[in-house]
């Protein structure tokens, strides 16, 4: 349904020519003896002939090449959803090893702010290529992955992780992370459905 | 969400913060006694000077947030968030705007942070 909505122009011009083409048939078979073969031919019916075999090898290549082309952009915005994907996972699974360590160093502070800014940078890669691909359709989901990612941060960098006097992950913080990235990880797959279903 | 920078008031930008350069490249966590680099210095010796000079003269600065290996949150809620529970977001909002050309999603975190303060005592 959604190929039909998209393509609504050329449904209702293709309607139209096959409802010409049958009222011409109609017309055609009525007139039948009208119509004589000619044994003659002229110069304007070869390149006729050429024109029309022409137009429908072309058109069938010209459509394909479109799919094609379609079908290898969506490939590559399912590879950038992947590859936000498997990052978001391995912070909240780096995030989950310091909390079962129970403790936290300095370090790993640094090193869950390092995760958090490299998943800005799949942010804002998957950003522009969903955005490319789907122009305005896509943001919506651009600006819920947006808050939600906001929120990740923000549970992830905060005083309850960055303050000195914090040495380890206290249970509720966790609890926040794992809500978070359960938000984020649920926008996901509703970008990787519309992404495929495009 | 409304990130607050759709709100538009005409002023002049007279004053620009470049944080990487003006500040530090590595901004730390919340408070002085956490650590180098933290919020609550770069509030006090930067961020509020500036801001109040921008207020007394109605104009607006220009946070450059580029060059910067990541803001964790407790830095942005000791500086701007600190900012936005003393005067206000509205009017913060007002005589602040933000630049990030590499990482756009900059802006809107610290916007968020200026609409929804991280309270010390939560």
């Amino acid at each position: 349904m959604d190929i039909l909505k998209r393509n609504i122009i050329w449904v209702i011009i293709i309607s139209v020519i096959l409802i010409g083409l049958a009222f011409g048939t109609g017309l055609l078979v009525k007139n039948w003896p009208l119509i004589t073969l000619d044994s003659k031919f002229k110069i304007t019916d070869i390149l006729n002939i050429i024109f029309s075999v022409s137009i429908a090898l072309l058109i069938p290549v010209y459509i394909k090449y479109f799919i094609d082309k379609g079908s290898k952009v969506n490939g590559m915005v399912l590879g950038e959803i992947e590859r936000y994907r498997n990052h978001l996972d391995q912070t909240h699974e780096r995030f989950f090893t310091i909390y079962q360590s129970g403790k936290i160093s300095d370090d790993n502070k640094a090193e869950i702010n390092i995760y958090c800014e490299m998943l800005d940078a799949k942010f804002e890669t998957l950003a522009s290529v969903l955005k490319e691909r789907c122009k305005e359709a896509a943001d919506k989901f651009i600006e819920e992955l947006k808050t939600n990612q906001i929120q990740f941060w923000r549970g992830l960098t905060n005083i309850e992780i960055n303050s000195s006097e914090v040495i380890s992950i206290h249970p509720t913080t966790l609890t926040h992370e794992v809500k978070y990235h359960q938000n984020l990880t649920d926008t996901i797959v509703k970008i990787n459905l519309f992404v495929t279903n495009y | 969400m409304d990130y607050g920078n759709k709100k538009t008031v005409k002023m002049e930008i007279k004053d620009t913060i470049v944080i990487a350069k003006d500040f530090t490249d590595d901004p730390g966590a919340r408070e002085e006694k956490d650590g180098l680099n933290s919020g609550e210095i770069f509030y006090k010796e930067l961020l509020l000077p500036k801001y109040l000079k921008a207020v007394e003269e109605n104009y607006r600065i220009l946070i450059d947030l580029d060059g910067v290996f990541g803001y964790p949150s407790s830095f942005v809620s000791g500086s701007f968030g600190a900012l936005s529970i003393k005067y206000g977001s509205e009017q913060v909002l007002k005589h602040l705007r933000f630049k990030s050309d590499r990482r756009p999603i900059r802006k809107d975190k610290i916007i968020f942070e200026i609409n929804n303060p991280e309270r010390k005592d939560k």
